[in-house]
């Protein structure tokens, strides 16, 4: 009854909070209407203080950022569900209804962000928001009854998660995957909307239905569609992986600290299983950029935003090194005896890692004076400048996720010694096939240099791509095969991880929200002074396109953000959780085995 | 104080706030909290580290028929545009090897003024045999936007100034008549707004006409300019048609001004040479 009462205080303090934020946002725009009443002709733009643009922009980001998180949750929650059913492992559906706890404040908050976003962008923006209805109104139906059937499932997924154990299991499982399938198309039918902004194609004559399936199909929606799809698991993952990362600096006792060090480690490898494929997603959509409209290509990879590419590379650069140092704390204190095994390849693999990076982020042009640039012979660092093109980067952004992946198998295998018949000839082969791989992406990257460009678009960064996607899809089979009769050598040890492995894991999650904010001003800033590209032009005075200096800050700002508002849900999710709850006990009552392909075997440090 | 100052100093004093909290608490939450301030504070440092550059909407150069006396004063139009609206420099360099595309050093004594203006407004028509190709030519797409079509749009003025550039910035002398440029149409005593005019193309003739030839439609091209052409608004094309009905009342006289300027403007940029 306590309980109930604290979760209804909670609930109603989260609804005020709500409501005193919506009033904040609204009051503003009622005084800007006020002022900018239109007299008889139609109004194209109205403005706020500080900036109509700067509003739209942090309340979209959150929109989004939220939007990633709770269509992020359910892939990863229903994932983490089937891997406990499948294994026999608890620990997983407690993970994934953990998970699941958050997504009713979540998904409450992200429709409150979504409802201000739709006011806003009417207030502010009515001609554009004119347009866009006009082509896309049936849309707008159909993500009504979307949104309808993902609450109708939502709620049926999480309220029925006791009721439906057991024999009811298959039918909970069905749930989670209709609500992943609804919340894929809630994520796709917005897309058209932004795509068409930035990628429109000429509208057929016929019923609005036509009409909006013929601007929905535009060459941009599919890319985006799966990158985002990609970068929600990524975001999911990296997410639980900082809350648990956080959880686990302040547990207070050994049983806390095995139970979050366990869940730090899921959360950080589904953030790698997405990160691995992701930026393959990336490359397509700047393909289709680029076949859609060369100039709006060159703008953002050769142009103004070029800079903002050498951020976006220290950004993914920090999540591959920060990924990759948590695998290998991994190795090093929770399989005891591992380190003199371990110590020299991670150490070659951090050495290739840093010089990927070095190379990821060497800039095409220098920012040289004048005096500089003559000493150098122009704007290229001779020596430098080599490093500065597509060839050089796709070339180590393949290497990066080799050896990313190489560290994944690597903590895989470690404390586990295989025993079936053909597993000398598996490993050599694995070798010999990453060697290859990685030979075939380095002899591409430098004969790239030496050909014409649209060979080295067309054919060698496609194979590069083809080479790293099939060491990928043969070798994570076959070291699972592998590990299916392994004999563990050495019990893995949970909460003996380092405090700076928790920092780590929430270093993790910010570069990926940063990444999100950096790439969602980069698509935006690609339309320049467009609201379509080519079709509607922004007249407004906010049509430039501000420094990165200051877009830099307003992503830090978001990101910021967008961390409290996670932080009050979780905090609001976990009210009503008795102080002294928390993780079972001990895993007495759990089976010894832990599914394949997500652990080495598991002992909490607080049994050994 | 300028922004840029500002947010340096912004973000170095959050840093700062940041490393001393991490230094000297021990509270377990704040340390993370300020971590993550750390982290977002350097990040905006690294942001401001980088060539700082806002890009603001292409200037339109304006054709002051009136201030052009002789046809180097159209080639400096021409270099204007060349640089500014036309983008043409984004990819290409003049006496430089290091452009995405062909180096246009010297183009305007090697190409003719119809080559040059086929490669502006119909670039894949002909794809130069030897550019990025060993051997026998291939098809592959032009990587040149259609320099007379959106999101670019030069009009035909435009067009001709930056051949006029491209001629005399390869010491030929340049072929564009000033004859050739047509006196704007504000000039010519059509009033109206073309942005407003193309509003009330969409909202009134969209249903029925194009601009340009489409399938099912009347090219409302073919009769911009013409004289009388209010009237044959005002007025049903065919008899029985209900489509033009109330027009004189649905539209005001500047409606119908916009309309005019839109429709003109239409046809300015899609002209040939």
């Amino acid at each position: 009854m306590m309980n109930y009462l604290r979760n209804q205080r909670s609930v109603y303090a989260t609804a005020a909070l709500l409501l005193v934020l919506a009033c904040a946002v609204a009051m503003p725009l009622g005084v800007a209407w006020a002022e900018d009443a239109p007299s008889g002709a139609a109004t194209e733009y109205r403005d706020l203080p500080g900036g109509s643009r700067n509003l739209i922009w942090i309340v979209a980001q959150q929109h989004l950022l939220l939007a990633g998180f709770v269509l992020g949750v359910p892939i990863f929650a229903w994932v983490c569900e089937l891997v406990g059913v499948m294994g026999g492992d608890a620990r997983y559906d407690k993970l994934a209804k953990e998970f699941t706890k958050l997504l009713t404040s979540a998904y409450a908050t992200t429709a409150l962000f979504g409802g201000i976003l739709l006011f806003l962008l009417i207030g502010l923006y009515p001609k554009l928001m004119s347009y866009l209805t006009d082509i896309f109104f049936p849309t707008f139906v159909l993500y009504c009854i979307l949104f309808l059937l993902e609450t109708v499932t939502l709620y049926l997924y999480w309220y029925g998660w006791d009721a439906m154990q057991g024999q009811k299991k298959t039918l909970h499982l069905f749930l989670g995957f209709l609500l992943n399938v609804f919340a894929f198309f809630i994520m796709i039918v917005p897309n058209a909307w932004a795509t068409f902004q930035a990628s429109p194609v000429v509208i057929a004559e016929g019923t609005m239905w036509a009409k909006a399936w013929a601007a929905t199909w535009n060459p941009t929606w599919w890319p985006v569609n799966i990158h985002r799809l990609i970068a929600n698991v990524v975001l999911g993952g990296y997410i639980c992986g900082a809350y648990a990362g956080i959880k686990y600096l302040m547990a207070r006792n050994t049983d806390e600290r095995v139970h979050y060090d366990w869940m730090g480690y899921v959360g950080n490898f589904i953030g790698v299983f997405g990160l691995l494929p992701l930026p393959f997603a990336g490359y397509w959509l700047m393909r289709e950029v680029y076949q859609y409209n060369q100039q709006m290509g060159i703008t953002l990879m050769g142009g103004i935003l070029s800079w903002l590419f050498i951020l976006q590379a220290m950004l993914i650069g920090i999540l591959f090194l920060g990924s990759n140092y948590y695998f290998w704390l991994g190795i090093m204190h929770r399989i005891p005896g591992s380190e003199a095994r371990y110590r020299r390849p991670i150490m070659a693999m951090l050495i290739i890692l840093l010089v990927c990076l070095g190379i990821w982020m060497t800039p095409h042009s220098l920012v040289a004076s004048l005096e500089e640039a003559r000493k150098m012979g122009g704007t290229h660092h001779p020596l430098l400048g080599v490093f500065g093109v597509m060839s050089a980067k796709m070339t180590v952004a393949n290497l990066m996720i080799l050896v990313t992946f190489m560290s994944f198998i690597m903590y895989w295998r470690a404390g586990k010694q295989e025993v079936a018949t053909w597993a000398k000839a598996a490993k050599v082969g694995q070798g010999i096939l990453l060697g290859i791989a990685a030979i075939v992406v380095v002899v591409l990257g430098v004969w790239g240099y030496f050909v014409p460009a649209i060979t080295r678009i067309n054919y060698f960064s496609t194979t590069q791509v083809l080479v790293v996607l099939f060491v990928l899809l043969t070798v994570t089979p076959l070291t699972a095969l592998l590990m299916k009769s392994a004999k563990t050598t050495t019990e893995m040890v949970w909460g003996v991880m380092p405090p700076r492995a928790g920092y780590a894991l929430v270093l993790n999650a910010l570069m990926v929200i940063l990444l999100m904010t950096l790439m969602g001003f980069a698509r935006s800033g690609s339309r320049v002074h467009w609201h379509v590209y080519g079709v509607m032009q922004d007249t407004s005075e906010y049509a430039y396109s501000p420094t990165l200096g200051y877009a830099g800050a307003f992503m830090a700002l978001n990101t910021f953000v967008f961390c409290m508002l996670l932080t009050f849900i979780f905090w609001v999710a976990t009210l009503g959780e008795k102080k002294s709850d928390g993780p079972e006990p001990a895993y007495a009552d759990e089976p010894s085995a832990v599914p394949d392909g997500l652990s080495g075997g598991s002992v909490p440090a607080a049994r050994q | 104080m300028t922004e840029a100052k500002m947010l340096l100093t912004a973000g170095f004093v959050v840093v700062g706030m940041a490393g001393l909290i991490l230094l000297f608490t021990t509270a377990r939450f704040l340390r993370v909290l300020a971590f993550v301030v750390l982290v977002l504070g350097t990040f905006t440092l690294v942001a401001q580290g980088v060539p700082q550059v806002r890009s603001l909407p292409p200037v339109t150069e304006k054709f002051d028929v009136a201030t052009i006396g002789e046809k180097k004063d159209l080639a400096a139009i021409g270099q204007k545009i060349f640089f500014g609206k036309g983008q043409c420099a984004l990819c290409h360099t003049i006496g430089s090897s290091e452009g995405r595309c062909p180096d246009l050093k010297g183009v305007g004594a090697k190409l003719t003024r119809e080559f040059i203006y086929e490669s502006l407004t119909q670039p894949q028509a002909y794809v130069y045999m030897d550019y990025e190709h060993v051997g026998q030519a291939k098809f592959f797409p032009a990587k040149m936007p259609h320099i007379n079509k959106k999101p670019i749009g030069l009009n035909n003025n435009e067009i001709l100034a930056v051949i006029a550039f491209l001629q005399n910035m390869s010491g030929e002398p340049v072929t564009i008549e000033l004859s050739e440029i047509e006196v704007p149409r504000d000039a010519a005593g059509v009033a109206g707004d073309k942005t407003a005019g193309q509003r009330v193309f969409q909202s009134a003739c969209l249903k029925c006409h194009s601009i340009g030839a489409e399938k099912g439609k009347a090219d409302l091209l073919l009769a911009a300019g013409k004289p009388g052409l209010r009237q044959a608004i005002l007025s049903a094309p065919k008899p029985g048609n209900k489509d033009h009905q109330g027009f004189d009342r649905k539209l005001a006289v500047k409606d119908f001004d916009d309309l005019m300027a839109y429709l003109l403007d239409a046809k300015a940029v899609s002209k040939p040479l």
